[in-house]
């Protein structure tokens, strides 16, 4: 009996033990609540938070000051549906092959909304005519509730979905929930139709124009004046701080209903936007240079304690990372992100990846059978951009020598197929070194590229 | 999403666009479907031990007729280090980036011709004696034949010798016809059936004398250790000569074949109106590395990817019998050239190789292509450079090599060669761009046209 009993103490103290690891270890011991906010569009370098000099998001920064803040989060495509699917998959594009609008996320892929509901998470989402959102995409793969909008006006996104949002916690916030909350009002077209704007003072012949992609707005932006450049972008930033908004009234409501607390937030972009960068149009999905690719991504919640991580982090590493903080075994679901429940810990931390990639599909043609296709790996201090076209059927326009079938060449607007960049002194990625920079840098870099496409 | 090509300068492209279909030679213009095909596949047979590339036992004195009556490949590569990939790559002309078939639990895409399909709907009566296993008529690769035998014999694997009766017959049913016939065996892939290399190591009596040559066998030899049953022995160089010298016999037993098969054919009156094209999937490891047989360490040495290959075919010139071709070319060329010596347009066909007729008719060291390329799976993979440079990559490791310097691929240079490193890396992620099959029939989308409309308006079609 005594030995027994000896025993059941010492089990009892091992389990004590374990118990206080984990509890310290994982900050969220209790479940909380999930909140992930995709602000469309928004370029990780004009929020406030990241350092911009305009006011475009005091209510992010607030939440920004009480959370962590990921200063070189990279998203893995550069235009919404491949990005979304990575972020919701934690696979590479290259891996869920959602990489284009002919393309869906195929069923077997395991989403996280998927696993949080079998988890005993109740799942909602809640978007506005972002199309790509789509059912026929398969993004709301494992939402109980899945509410996209049935107009046709893109905007405004968040005067809808908030709403939406808050009526559906009214009567389900007892329970733990997660919910995907989507903003398209940063997304172009520009946010000509609201009142927070940074360049009342302008009158010229943007006043009437309708900034939006496929529109004679966009086949003008290569003729733009500085001037010109200079108002569109306050017309993008307007659509920032319009967005704030709703995150500030988000917030104030989870306060009232005592939800805060219990509510982790994790505020993110799909992609950033090209403004101008580079003499090229204000538009998204062309590159994955910083400017598309460099976007915010801030995790507050309950013990989670204000900090900035410079390591690079992917979106892909925001699955696994929520997984890890709710002790939700993912080892069978082979992510290809990494959890980045440890960097939210003070201290010196191990950087989760070496390097971050992305890719996107600059431009398709099926009838034509061809594919433009950019791909980049990015280290902590360098930057290498390839840039294909890839033909399945021979075309005629082009010389008889190449057309043989089957076959990819390089190419990117007609500079070189390959790009290189050294972060450390072209943050810009202004200067090509890839026909003259170090051999070992090249070998290097393209070592990672092709391994992972 | 449908952007304008305009105003792109196309930089570089790589050497096979080179590629300008050929007027195809006398053969191919003479008529079309005027030969028979026969091809004949000896799985695992590795070049350097034919004696026609000098090696100094009398391997294969009627494969090396063939040779000298035909054309010689002395630089042919396979697209796989193992036998499934690499037949798929022999009858679909693509790369394994492309046909995909990597893994025994899957089937070649319904959508990949073979040319066996081609043949048939040309008139070909078309027949495949295999001796089964990764050539069993479970992957696809049985497409388009009107029978494909599979050895079915009481040993662990069949050899030629067993199907010799059947070939016989096949060939007088179809001695009238136009037909195709594929040849495929196991005689030089372990276990080695034939009789303890009785032909070139008679009286042998070391640790080896009365084991079968089989992967349990080969599996217990670790550098010059053999472990067996709890006991280790030494292996001296005499018993390493030995698994050789059953390997060089298993050839001869091969060679033998190929004996009987050309006597048949003349018998019949067939040989000067049959293309022969003889290969092999992929080579062997003899110990090269101190390991026998190929274990699915996926290895893609020299010893594991150079294969040979021979066409012998009616109408070329005395002057050209026996030519050595030294450019580089794969099994990915075999379904091309064979239907171009055929005069058979390649319809549907998505044909990644080249017609090798253009080398054999004119100019036989005109390297067609910068490179070629060899696949294990989709993570490792060999690049081998007309100019004798090698990589081997696999996740983390990268081997460059120096084959004129180096034919042994001892010395590995990519650290001190980084600019060469690069530019192979570079020129295989443009080549993959080119040859990987991104298809999927579980994502595609049938799309209703409000969505369409939507994502019209949202600039998004």
């Amino acid at each position: 009996m005594i030995r027994k009993r000896n025993i059941l103490f010492v089990l009892f103290g091992v389990f004590l033990s374990i118990a206080c690891a984990l509890a310290y270890l994982r900050p969220w011991a209790k479940r909380p609540n999930l909140i992930l906010i995709c602000l469309d569009a928004l370029r990780a370098d004009h929020l406030g938070c990241y350092g911009y000099s305009r006011d475009t998001t005091p209510n992010i920064d607030r939440l920004a000051s009480e959370g962590v803040v990921f200063e070189k989060a990279f998203s893995q495509s550069s235009f919404t549906l491949p990005s979304i699917a990575s972020l919701f998959t934690s696979k590479y594009v290259s891996s869920h092959k959602a990489d284009r609008i002919e393309r869906r996320l195929a069923d077997s892929q395991i989403t996280l909304a998927e696993v949080l509901k079998a988890s005993g998470y109740n799942t909602a989402a809640f978007i506005y005519n972002a199309t790509q959102f789509d059912p026929v995409f398969g993004l709301n793969q494992g939402f109980n509730t899945y509410s996209i909008g049935e107009e046709s006006d893109r905007k405004p996104s968040f005067a809808k979905t908030l709403p939406a949002c808050l009526d559906w916690l009214k009567a389900n916030r007892q329970k733990p929930f997660f919910i995907f909350l989507h903003s398209n009002d940063i997304h172009e077209p520009y946010h000509s139709v609201y009142e927070n704007f940074f360049d009342p003072a302008y009158r010229g012949r943007l006043d009437n124009e309708y900034m939006a992609s496929g529109t004679p707005f966009h086949k003008n932006n290569l003729k733009r004046t500085p001037r010109e450049v200079e108002h569109i972008i306050a017309h993008y930033d307007g659509g920032i701080k319009y967005a704030d908004t709703f995150i500030g009234k988000l917030i104030k409501q989870l306060e009232e209903w005592g939800l805060l607390e219990k509510t982790a937030i994790i505020i993110f972009s799909d992609h950033g936007e090209i403004l101008s960068d580079r003499g090229k149009q204000f538009c998204h999905g062309f590159s994955v240079h910083d400017e598309e690719a460099h976007v915010p991504l801030i995790i507050s919640g309950p013990q989670v304690k204000a900090l900035r991580v410079s390591c690079q982090v992917q979106l892909i590493d925001v699955m696994p990372t929520i997984l890890d903080l709710l002790r939700i075994n993912r080892k069978n679901l082979k992510l290809e992100g990494r959890s980045l429940a440890p960097l939210l810990r003070p201290g010196v931390k191990n950087c989760p990846h070496n390097y971050v990639y992305a890719e996107c599909i600059k431009g398709e043609s099926q009838e034509e059978g061809f594919i433009d296709r950019e791909v980049m790996v990015r280290s902590a201090s360098w930057k290498l951009i390839g840039s294909f076209w890839r033909f399945n059927k021979p075309l005629a326009k082009y010389p008889k020598s190449v057309q043989l079938h089957n076959y990819s060449i390089i190419s990117t607007d007609g500079k070189d197929g390959f790009e290189l960049y050294y972060l450390e002194n072209d943050p810009k990625e202004a200067r090509n070194l890839y026909y003259d920079g170090p051999s070992k840098i090249k070998a290097e870099l393209l070592d990672k590229l092709v391994s992972n496409f | 999403m449908a952007r304008k090509l305009s105003g792109r300068i196309i930089i570089l492209f790589f050497s096979c666009l080179l590629f300008i279909p050929h007027p195809v030679l006398a053969a191919g213009s003479q008529g079309q479907g005027k030969y028979n095909l026969i091809l004949i596949v000896i799985n695992s047979l590795r070049p350097d031990h034919l004696s026609l590339e000098g090696y100094p036992r009398a391997t294969s004195p009627q494969i090396d007729i063939l040779a000298r009556e035909g054309i010689y490949f002395n630089q042919a590569f396979s697209q796989s280090c193992w036998t499934l990939p690499s037949l798929a790559t022999i009858f679909t002309s693509q790369y394994l980036s492309s046909h995909k078939l990597d893994a025994r639990d899957k089937k070649v895409s319904p959508d990949k011709r073979t040319f066996t399909q081609t043949l048939k709907e040309n008139g070909y009566a078309t027949n495949a004696f295999t001796c089964g296993l990764d050539a069993a008529a479970v992957y696809g690769l049985e497409k388009g034949f009107d029978r494909y035998d599979v050895y079915s014999g009481s040993k662990p694997v069949g050899v030629f010798s067993d199907m010799l009766p059947k070939v016989k017959r096949s060939l007088r049913e179809n001695q009238g016809k136009k037909f195709f016939l594929f040849l495929h065996s196991y005689d030089t892939h372990p276990p080695y059936r034939y009789n303890q290399g009785e032909s070139f190591d008679k009286g042998y009596k070391g640790i080896f004398n009365d084991l079968p040559m089989d992967y349990n066998t080969f599996k217990g030899i670790k550098d010059h250790v053999f472990y067996q049953k709890g006991k280790q022995a030494y292996i001296s160089e005499e018993d390493f000569g030995h698994i050789i010298a059953c390997y060089d016999d298993a050839i001869k037993q091969a060679d033998n074949f190929i004996g009987s098969l050309i006597a048949e054919l003349k018998a019949l009156s067939l040989y000067d109106k049959t293309v022969i094209i003889l290969c092999s999937d992929h080579g062997e490891e003899l110990g090269d590395r101190g390991t026998f047989n190929r274990f699915g360490n996926q290895n893609l040495y020299q010893e594991v990817v150079r294969v040979p290959l021979i066409i012998r075919y009616p109408g070329l010139s005395k002057a050209r019998q026996g030519r050595r071709v030294s450019s580089l070319v794969g099994l990915v060329d075999i379904a091309p050239t064979a239907l171009g010596l055929l005069g058979i347009p390649a319809k549907g066909n998505d044909l990644q190789g080249i017609n090798l007729s253009i080398l054999i008719e004119s100019r036989p060291n005109k390297q067609k292509r910068k490179f070629i390329a060899s696949e294990s799976s989709r993570d490792k993979w060999a690049l081998i450079r007309s100019d004798g440079w090698k990589l081997v990559h696999s996740p983390g490791n990268n081997e460059l090599y120096d084959l004129n310097r180096d034919p042994g691929e001892q010395v590995n240079l990519s650290e001190n060669k980084p600019q060469i490193l690069a530019d192979m890396l570079q020129e295989f992620i443009i080549w993959r761009q080119g040859h990987s099959d991104d298809s999927q029939a579980d994502n595609r989308i049938e799309f209703d046209p409000k969505l369409i409309d939507n994502l019209r308006k949202s600039g998004y079609w």
